[in-house]
């Protein structure tokens, strides 16, 4: 079993420390959704009936007969302002949008074009630059491979609580292996879950079968079946124009009959204008289980019309996906999601640096397949981080009106950790760690200077009081590249011990 | 045809045939079980067969994973094939029996 934990483990490792980084940055997607649009601040809380109101307005007068309306108020950290997006039918020639309002005009509000968090978010399960639906594949065999590695982890450390304990930062590279340990027991529990949760996204791609051959193979009444369980109404447009039902009345309805404190995630208007109109709307959730099922009303009276019991197995699916995503979560234990995340970060990347170590001899020189493995590892495990750094400093310093912007803001990312992988190999002889450490302390201590000079919410321009998130940003991005700048530090300290063993031994002995 | 028979009792010839019967023999076999999971659970439940193959279908990865695992536990390769062959087959009648 050993050896098939360092085999699935290490294939696997770079992808994975990828899909780790960017999903445990998937925590904070709204966050860095506005902090990559700086001349927008978050919209305070007003009623819902202002935000329904407003959108509505904005819809009637720009997409009013679309299909389908979607609203998103004010009211959450993943919508700091009020948000609306329509779409048309597959057929139809009009396009799809989305714009964020501003719910005291009543027009859109501009801001820059940017990737934002969430484009970073999805590469955590898209990955990026590849043909649509190939990355999710890919993802999944990834996600299994990660399960897999973590129950033969569990059956290779058998002594499970005597490797927790034993952490021996001087002996090279057990410490290494000690510190894959500490990580992955730490965050035992967080792992499983979120690999099988993981997992769980994945059913319709790798497990269709077991639908399919249990509905012998009569696709149809799956899929209407799926449909039904979901919720998913079939209702059609009748083709006969009938007013909407007014904000003030819906509102009024929502209220009475959500949960008591519940807020409303977004509504869906489905054939607005239309006498067969419909209004869904889907509360936030409080917790990983669903408390309360979206509720339909009727779009020309706004009267309440069912809210289904919703099905044992598909409230048990959620339960997975509500895991994973974190979407219920507060600040604490969103806090909790991104610590076991980085806990979960620093498995993989100590797992594949112990690898390597275990193969170096250190009488001989390092085989070409040690080194690419070296280089690799420094150009995927700082590498990324530096590149995720320029993705925020190319959001800050792209021309505004530059065509593409939002590409080019992933394309820096990925061109700047090509520029990684280049120093990696440029350095994979001569102190690589040591090197790609100081240029990531460099990238994040880039990121609040470009930011201070860029915009007029830097460290000192703006206070904790009026600006969390930008202040926290710029502390968070000091601090990570302080904690670097310390690890080049100790990486030049151990670099000159072993330079000259003669006089650190003195040393060691003019101590003792 | 000699070469290839010296490569699979290699060292990493026999990590991969048990890379084959894990991966491939283990998807039918996982795949098999999940089904006669749902249908059987259909059969002698209350539950709605939409409802018990999504149950089936949120296990199928576990069930999965156990076989890998398991692949990689039995000590002998051929009794390996063997005994995920039959366990495959036996899932497959029954998945299509019930």
């Amino acid at each position: 079993m050993i050896w098939l934990h360092t085999w699935a483990g290490l294939v696997f490792c770079w992808l994975l420390y990828f899909m780790f980084v960017t999903g445990t940055l998937g925590y904070l997607d709204s966050e860095l959704d506005s902090w990559m649009k700086p001349e927008l601040s978050a919209a305070e809380e007003v009623s819902l009936e202002t935000d329904l109101s407003a959108a509505v307005t904005y819809l009637q007068a720009h997409a009013a007969d679309a299909e389908r309306w979607f609203i998103s108020p004010a009211n959450h950290r993943d919508n700091p302002q009020l948000r609306v997006s329509w779409r048309y039918p597959r057929d139809s020639e009009k396009s799809n949008g989305r714009e964020l309002i501003n719910r005291d005009t009543g027009e859109e509000l501009h801001h820059r074009e940017t990737a934002g968090g969430q484009t970073l978010y999805r590469m955590h399960y898209r990955l990026h630059y590849l043909p649509s639906g190939w990355g999710f594949r890919l993802v999944g065999i990834f996600t299994l491979a990660m399960f897999i590695a973590l129950l033969t982890g569990v059956v290779a450390h058998r002594k499970l609580f005597k490797d927790f304990f034993s952490f021996r930062p001087q002996k090279g590279k057990t410490a290494w292996l000690d510190m894959h340990n500490l990580s992955s027991i730490a965050s035992l529990p967080f792992q499983l879950m979120i690999t099988y949760s993981g997992l769980i996204f994945a059913i319709s791609t790798w497990m269709p079968f077991v639908g399919v051959a249990a509905y012998d193979f009569d696709v149809k009444s799956l899929r209407a079946d799926i449909n039904e369980m979901r919720g998913r109404s079939s209702v059609k447009a009748a083709g006969e124009s009938a007013n909407l039902v007014g904000m003030d009345i819906l509102s009024q309805n929502i209220e009475a009959s959500i949960n008591d404190g519940a807020l409303v995630r977004f509504i869906e208007i489905k054939n607005p204008n239309d006498r067969n109109a419909k209004i869904f709307v889907n509360p936030h959730l409080s917790g990983p289980v669903q408390e309360q099922n979206k509720l339909q009303f009727d779009g020309r009276s706004g009267k309440l019309e069912s809210s289904k019991e919703q099905s044992g197995a598909l409230q048990t699916r959620n339960v997975f996906i509500n895991l994973h995503e974190g979407l219920f979560a507060g600040p604490a234990l969103r806090l909790l999601y991104i610590l076991s995340g980085i806990l979960g970060t620093l498995m993989v990347a100590t797992g594949a640096i112990y690898y390597a170590q275990k193969r170096k001899r250190p009488t001989h020189a390092l085989s070409k397949q040690q080194m690419l493995v070296n280089i690799v590892n420094g150009g995927t495990i700082i590498g990324l981080p530096i590149s995720i750094c320029i993705f925020m400093i190319s959001n800050r310093l792209l021309a505004i009106e530059l065509d593409q912007r939002a590409d080019w803001e992933v394309h820096s990312m990925f061109l700047a950790w090509l520029a990684s992988f280049v120093l990696a190999a440029f350095w994979v002889k001569d102190a690589m760690w040591k090197k790609l450490t100081l240029v990531l302390s460099i990238a994040l201590f880039t990121v609040p200077i470009v930011n201070f000079f860029s915009t007029n919410r830097g460290l000192g321009q703006s206070s904790w009081q009026n600006d969390t998130l930008f202040v926290a940003t710029d502390v968070v991005m000091l601090s990570m590249a302080a904690i670097s700048l310390l690890l080049w530090a100790i990486l030049s300290k151990k670099e000159q011990r072993q330079q000259s063993p003669i006089r650190s031994s003195n040393a060691h002995s003019a101590v003792a | 045809m000699k070469k290839l028979n010296a490569y699979f009792r290699s060292y990493n010839g026999q990590v991969l045939l048990r890379l084959i019967a894990a991966i491939l023999i283990g998807y039918l076999a996982s795949n098999a079980i999940g089904v006669v999971m749902a249908k059987s659970l259909d059969r002698w439940t209350s539950l709605h067969l939409s409802e018990a193959s999504l149950y089936a279908s949120l296990s199928a990865f576990f069930i999965y994973s156990v076989i890998i695992l398991w692949a990689f536990s039995v000590r002998s390769q051929k009794k390996l094939w063997r005994q995920l062959s039959v366990l495959t087959f036996i899932f497959a009648v029954l998945a299509y029996v019930i």
